[in-house]
């Protein structure tokens, strides 16, 4: 700590020493026992302070301060003052320096406050309606020389400009000040000399109600946390799957949130900006794996998959309500600040601030991170020629250190931070994490079992499916490994994907409701799919076709002549066999005899390559002949299609590809069902026979 | 369903596939050409070939490039109509061709 302030703070101890010297010598006795159980009080609340949901902390002790202040005088409210200070001594074991320092900066606050009050006018023991404004003058003033005096420390300590602290600490405290206003006023009206009773009835239900405040917000911001955490876990998990340095976007989001408030955006800003950094990467969930194992530079191709990433992890977020503005930082985040980087090529500040902070704390992070980095606080300034915003470079290199807390998921709280939280009332802890985004995205469930399912506070609850989950957790406890399973939940439809860690004698669950992920992936299949039917059905002329199992179910409704299963290699001729006997009884002959039976052998020997079993169906509508070959097997790539059907040519491995070259050569129609539950193909013929040739029972002649 | 007749003419080995060519019998086939050994001329007689589907010209194929390697020629005899249109169709000739020059 510099020299400078500890003079400071010493100097203001000794002021402040001297006037309780001054003044402690002229209490009342009569009064001490009365006074000293009301400072009492307030020391408790001192301690048991509560912290607003701004991360604003607040103690209910100024109140008796006040309140004795105008009852009894201004030595006696030295005394709760001093008390109060004394009391975190004893029972926090705060630093000398903070004691000391409190001691000096209560004494003098109350000092000068009731000199005011005695100025004003304002006379102890003789309360009237006309001293209100008095008493919230004098307030004022306790509360105004109060952060002053802090003022300095804090200014010192962050850096920043004296007056801005001082008045961002003042609008800080507008709410606290009416609350401890009203509060006193309140019990200053009920006091009376003679009849006490209802006096310190109030001042024990002042007393119950802050600690309940203090309970409730203090559960309220413990559920933020958990959820910022579950988020934290969220992505670290993925960034195993994704090969990315585990933590990565944790601290990515730390760094975006300090470089936000050292812009002094507001706080929803400041929110967005960490959610949207905390899951920046989000979209390369949806990328092939290879594309990040991958070493050495990317194919152009590949290139192209890769940027995707923004995009769709943009579109994940959007859907979240609250979150349009991240979705927007995400999308951008790899535009450059000369406009050479993707999705749109903006420059400059055309792309939102937002974006840029969580590139510039991307990039700090990758390359302080990086191994091979020889100098990644040089080669980071670098980056202000083409890719960041100077600016915000400049911002970032005052408040990181390279190379020191790359490893750790948080940067490690140095002494001046702890000694600012402890000094400080209010600010240090002035920024906590908003949970919106968590309750949405579904982080749901961090539990505990220990014989029964816990949550963070030791109490018993129910989770989903416990009956499942039950069983996975004897398995993690039994192997003494993390075990990780999908469940659906049947009651309410949700799939979790719940992680089981076992430690010494717990096991540890998390539950993420992944049911929104699933639908979203869902809906990008559904729409590929339809891109690709509209590809393939254009450049085939409308011979191929993609269905949906919906449309497949019209081809199953008219005729049916024969049908047989494909499960061995000898299946295959007696398929043709088959329909060739149809054929034949229908006089169809020479080539397109020829060619149904070569696509009949066709799409039935692909129905043992690519999968197990499969089933041929021989339908007549009217005069079309249609064979419909379904299997079982995995499905067929949708995206491989374009390529199989377009490209002929003849490569030494035969497959699907050449195959469909022929179906679609050959065929008048083919219509193709594809996905997880096996494959249809669907083949039809136009045979151009009048109808009387078909002149007899096909079915009772040929199935069997 | 198939059976393969074979012969010696002049300096060129003859192989008759007969019957049909396609997933149930072209392990036979290929066994068969396995046992091909030192052979300058390889002709293939179609003529007695009911059908022939993609997996059976993939034997075919791998007869040519084998050629190829190997260093004997192929020759393709008595093709039908039909199956020589599915040659044409899937390039099995300009490979052919291409192969031989």
């Amino acid at each position: 700590m510099p020299l400078m302030l500890n003079i400071y703070i010493y100097s203001v101890f000794t002021i402040g020493t001297t006037l309780s010297f001054i003044y402690l010598s002229s209490i009342r006795l009569e009064f001490f026992f009365s006074v000293f159980i009301l400072a009492i009080i307030a020391g408790l609340l001192d301690k048991y302070f509560v912290e607003l949901p701004n991360g604003t902390l607040f103690s209910g002790s100024t109140i008796f301060t006040f309140t004795v202040l105008t009852l009894y005088g201004l030595p006696e409210a030295m005394l709760v003052e001093v008390v109060v200070a004394l009391f975190g001594a004893i029972v926090e074991r705060i630093s000398l320096n903070k004691v000391a320092f409190n001691i000096g900066q209560y004494v003098i606050s109350i000092t000068l406050a009731g000199l005011v009050y005695s100025m004003l006018g304002g006379v102890p023991e003789s309360f009237a309606l006309a001293e209100i404004p008095k008493i919230l003058i004098v307030i004022g003033i306790y509360n105004i020389v109060n952060y002053i005096l802090v003022s300095v420390i804090m200014s010192c300590l962050n850096e920043r400009n004296y007056l801005i602290t001082l008045i961002d600490m003042m609008k800080d405290s507008v709410y606290m000040y009416w609350v401890t206003a009203v509060l006193s006023l309140r019990l200053i009206f009920v006091f009376n000399q003679v009849e006490q009773f209802q006096f310190w009835i109030e001042t024990f239900f002042i007393f119950i109600f802050f600690l309940a405040l203090r309970n409730a917000f203090g559960l309220f911001i413990n559920l933020r946390k958990t959820y910022l955490t579950s988020m934290e876990s969220l992505t670290h998990l993925t960034e195993n799957r994704l090969s990315i340095s585990g933590g990565h976007a944790t601290r990515v989001g730390r760094i975006a949130r300090q470089l936000a408030e050292e812009l002094k955006l507001p706080q929803e800003e400041t929110d967005a900006i960490h959610y949207a950094a905390l899951l920046h990467d989000l979209g390369k969930v949806q990328l092939e794996e290879n594309i990040f194992r991958k070493r050495g530079p990317l194919t152009l191709e590949e290139e192209k998959e890769y940027r995707k990433h923004v995009e769709i992890g943009a579109e994940m977020v959007k859907d979240i309500s609250g979150l349009e503005k991240a979705s927007e930082y995400i999308r951008y985040h790899h535009e450059c600040w000369d406009g050479e980087g993707f999705l749109e090529g903006k420059k400059g500040e055309e792309i939102p601030l937002g974006a840029r902070i969580i590139a510039a704390a991307n990039e700090y992070d990758h390359l302080n991170n990086d191994k091979n980095a020889k100098n990644p606080a040089f080669d980071f300034e670098k980056l202000v020629q083409h890719k960041l915003d100077p600016l915000l470079v400049k911002t970032l290199m005052q408040i990181v250190d390279f190379g020191t807390d790359s490893k750790q998921v948080a940067p490690e709280t140095d002494i001046e931070d702890k000694l600012l939280e402890n000094i400080v009332i209010s600010e240090a802890r002035n920024k906590f994490y908003q949970s919106k985004l968590l309750k949405k995205f579904g982080a749901s469930l961090i539990v505990t079992y220990d014989g029964a399912f816990r949550d963070e506070q030791g109490r018993s609850i129910e989770v989903p499916c416990s009956n499942q989950v039950l069983s996975f957790v004897e398995k993690a406890r039994v192997q003494r490994a993390g075990v990780r399973e999908f469940l659906e939940d049947s009651t309410t439809g949700k799939v979790y994907d719940i992680y089981c860690v076992p430690s010494e004698y717990q096991v540890h669950i998390m539950f993420f409701d992944v049911s929104y992920i699933l639908d979203y992936e869902k809906k990008q299949e559904e729409h590929v799919k339809s891109l690709y039917r509209d590809v393939i059905y254009s450049v085939t002329q409308g011979k191929l076709q993609l269905a949906d199992e919906r449309e497949m179910s019209d081809f199953y409704k008219t005729e049916l002549i024969v049908e047989a299963p494909i499960k061995t290699k000898m299946d295959v001729p007696k398929c043709r066999e088959l329909v060739q006997n149809v054929l034949e009884a229908w006089n169809v002959q020479g080539k397109m005899k020829f060619n149904i039976l070569l696509c009949t052998s066709e799409v039935a020997t692909n129905v043992l390559k690519h999968a197990i079993d499969g089933q041929m169906k021989v339908y007549r509508n009217q005069d079309i002949l249609r064979i419909i070959i379904q299997d079982n097997g995995s499905g067929i790539e949708i995206s491989d299609l374009p390529k199989s059907t377009l490209l002929s040519g003849y490569s030494s491995k035969l497959s699907m590809g050449q195959g469909f070259n022929l179906l679609l050569k050959l065929m008048d129609r083919v219509v193709l069902s594809t996905g997880p539950q096996g494959t249809t193909i669907v083949m039809e013929m136009k045979l151009g026979l009048a109808e009387g040739e078909y002149g007899y029972n096909l079915r009772t002649a040929y199935s069997t | 369903m198939l059976s393969i007749h074979t012969k010696n003419e002049n300096s060129s080995h003859i192989v008759k596939p007969v019957g049909v060519l396609d997933i149930s019998t072209v392990d036979k086939f290929d066994e068969y050409v396995q046992t091909l050994d030192s052979v300058l001329t390889l002709i293939i007689d179609f003529s007695e070939l009911e059908f022939i589907d993609s997996t059976g010209i993939g034997a075919i194929l791998r007869v040519i490039y084998r050629s190829q390697d190997e260093d004997f020629s192929v020759e393709l005899e008595g093709l039908q109509e039909n199956i020589r249109e599915i040659f044409e169709m899937v390039g099995v000739m300009k490979v052919l061709e291409a192969m031989q020059k």
